[in-house]
């Protein structure tokens, strides 16, 4: 079955392979009751970020990634706070609406307050046979943490061997592992080739190709990188690359798609980030030998620093201040969602930082559910306007 | 050179023609529902009194928060940056500019070029605008003209914590039957609206020369509310609502000369 999916994929062109990745961001629920369809498999929801996916695949089950764009707040307000952020809030209505009603199980990730008390709301108004959280430890630089992180992923992974009524296998899960370290690479190199030539592969199409990923059966998407990978790549060797305004995106995470129109467009390139729906989604992989679940556990404990994540060998300010140096970036955009307190914490620092390292940032707020783009487009292109100076005009 | 500078803004449009840097004819209209009808109505009324032909100009820039309807403008600049401009041009030794227009607030920091070094908008909120005296100077029965000089009467204010447009208009109804006198209620819509325009100067932080401009710099109440606020001295342009059309103006020169 598989073999047969993957060489139908094989006679596509780039064009085409992009297109369905682009019709899998516009439509996340469709990969998911095409895969139910097909294998007659379990599908296990979670929210961004840091979810092990790897696990959930060597269970046999589909990792989905929950889409909060396409929620009505309307829904989520008769059981969530107005002042939670617009993604939890999102996230729910999705469920509410019926949208995601083909989930059989959902783990929630705890790195928020809000996250902490979602899956208890969620359990008592949307039920699935498996729901879990998953309690990441805060403090990772602690000598506990990677033993109690080691139990959190022996319970979680228990839990999912309960309910697929088998064990995981040990393959089986240095398989999901290779697979996934693999999907991450391709991504990652498709992301150098929106550094390297954004007419290429634009800002948008990558972070779309990225939800995709978050949703769209592994060896399906393998495939459909690889492809696209390869014909980019030679497209890109015709384009020098013009001189463009080198930016960092730091926040939560990545909404609206807009945003990356209104930088490409006023010439700016998206260097860097380390939002959970992009980069911190494709950076960090699991080592192939030894104890998976030890690899996990590394894994976790050795990522790119967030506002949820505290690591004081690796502080995140002094992170980001790196990052635009070795990028070259000329700014760095805050983008923040309203309500995420650990991030609007976490911002104090770092715009001090930037300030110090002479690293001109702007910090920019956005929601899911619609924000008036035109304000967001002028906040943009006057940040910009302020890097490139004469260049201004367009 | 000639060039022109459009201020498509979110209630008035306004042209700017300059000729080797100078002012040589303005013009304003109503923005309305066409914008760019608008825009060409304040634009050949420039022309009208520069007594010159489109043919005659060397680039012509559009700003203003309707810049993207505009199709007869040869290029496009932010708000920002063309505020920055138009101010430095005036006044070369501004570093901070604030510019409070009808739906829109934020303020600039700028360097001795006139280039923008740091800025901050209001968030998608009337409460620190144009609209929000509009909307004010209705519930007081008074006219947005007047409504300044009502509150430079005022003896004292009282507090008023709403953050938004609608609930402050419910919040001066109540003052209204509490009752507060007229004057005093006018200049408590200016220092709350000061207030909210002061957040994003000290955002960027201060430097002086202060710079206003933009429709609101039109009113004193607001012009001393933010000067007691921020204490210092504001500036203000002779025409302060043409200061973004000016940049662009000024901006259009320098691509025309590229």
């Amino acid at each position: 079955m598989l073999q047969n999916r993957e060489e139908g994929a094989g006679n596509l062109n780039s064009l085409e392979a992009l297109e369905i990745l682009r019709e899998a961001a516009e439509n996340p629920a469709r990969q998911a009751t095409q895969w139910q369809e097909e294998h007659g498999g379990k599908v296990i929801g979670f929210l961004l970020s840091d979810v092990p996916e790897e696990l959930i695949h060597a269970a046999g089950f589909l990792p989905y990634a929950v889409n909060a764009e396409e929620g009505k707040l309307e829904f989520a307000d008769a059981h969530l706070q107005t002042w939670a952020c617009s993604f939890s809030r999102n996230a729910l209505a999705v469920a509410l609406q019926d949208k995601i009603s083909f989930l059989d199980g959902l783990i929630i990730p705890q790195t928020c307050d809000t996250t902490r008390m979602l899956l208890g709301i969620w359990k008592h108004v949307r039920p699935l046979p498996l729901m879990e959280n998953y309690r990441l430890p805060r403090q990772v630089d602690r000598p506990s943490a990677g033993a109690y992180l080691y139990g959190e992923l022996e319970r979680i992974k228990k839990r999912l061997e309960e309910f697929r009524g088998k064990k995981i296998e040990e393959g089986a899960l240095k398989n999901s592992i290779a697979l996934y370290n693999h999907n991450r690479q391709l991504l990652r190199q498709l992301y150098g080739i929106q550094v390297e030539a954004p007419q290429v592969l634009s800002s948008k199409d990558l972070f779309k190709i990225i939800k995709a990923a978050m949703v769209m059966p592994r060896e399906k998407l393998n495939q459909l990188l690889r492809q696209l990978f390869a014909v980019l790549k030679e497209e890109k060797e015709c384009f020098t690359r013009a001189s463009r305004h080198q930016l960092v995106i730091s926040g939560t995470l990545l909404e609206p798609l807009e945003l990356l129109d209104f930088i490409n467009e006023k010439g700016g390139v998206v260097v860097a980030d380390d939002l959970k729906n992009g980069f911190r989604y494709l950076e960090a992989d699991v080592a192939a030998n030894g104890d998976p679940l030890e690899a996990l556990v590394q894994r976790q404990l050795k990522r790119m620093p967030a506002a949820f994540y505290e690591i004081r060998e690796k502080r995140r300010a002094e992170y980001l201040v790196k990052l635009a140096r070795e990028k070259e970036a000329g700014g760095v955009i805050f983008l923040h969602l309203k309500f995420c307190e650990p991030e609007n914490y976490d911002y104090y620092d770092n715009m001090q930082a930037m300030e110090k390292a002479g690293i001109p940032a702007i910090r920019i707020e956005t929601a899911y559910g619609g924000i008036p783009l035109g304000q967001l487009q002028t906040r943009v292109h006057a940040f910009i306007e302020m890097l490139g100076g004469e260049d201004a005009v367009r | 050179m000639i060039t022109a500078g459009i201020d498509a803004g979110n209630k008035t449009t306004k042209t700017v023609i300059l000729k080797n840097g100078e002012i040589i004819a303005r013009a304003l209209k109503p923005s309305g529902f066409d914008q760019e009808k608008a825009a060409r109505e304040a634009f050949n009324e420039a022309l009208r009194l520069a007594n010159l032909d489109v043919a005659d100009l060397a680039y012509t820039v559009v700003t203003g928060a309707g810049k993207h309807v505009i199709s007869f403008a040869e290029g496009h600049l932010t708000e920002v940056s063309a505020a920055a401009r138009g101010v430095n041009k005036l006044f070369p030794e501004a570093r901070t500019v604030i510019d409070v227009g009808e739906e829109e607030g934020f303020a600039l920091k700028i360097d001795k070029e006139g280039k923008v070094v740091d800025f901050a908008i209001n968030e998608k909120c009337a409460a620190g605008t144009g609209s929000f005296l509009e909307s004010m100077s209705r519930a007081l029965e008074t006219t947005v003209e007047e409504i300044g000089q009502l509150s430079l009467r005022g003896k004292k204010t009282v507090p008023m914590n709403a953050q938004c447009v609608v609930f402050a208009e419910s919040e001066v109804i109540s003052l209204i039957h509490a009752p507060v006198a007229k004057e005093d209620i006018a200049k408590s819509i200016h220092v709350a609206m000061a207030s909210r325009i002061s957040a994003l100067v000290r955002r960027i932080g201060l430097e002086k020369e202060v710079v206003i401009i933009g429709g609101v710099a039109h009113n004193p109440g607001f012009v001393r509310a933010l000067e007691e606020d921020l204490g210092v001295e504001i500036l203000i342009p002779a025409y302060p609502d043409y200061i973004s059309a000016l940049g662009a103006a000024l901006a259009a020169g320098e691509k025309a000369g590229v």
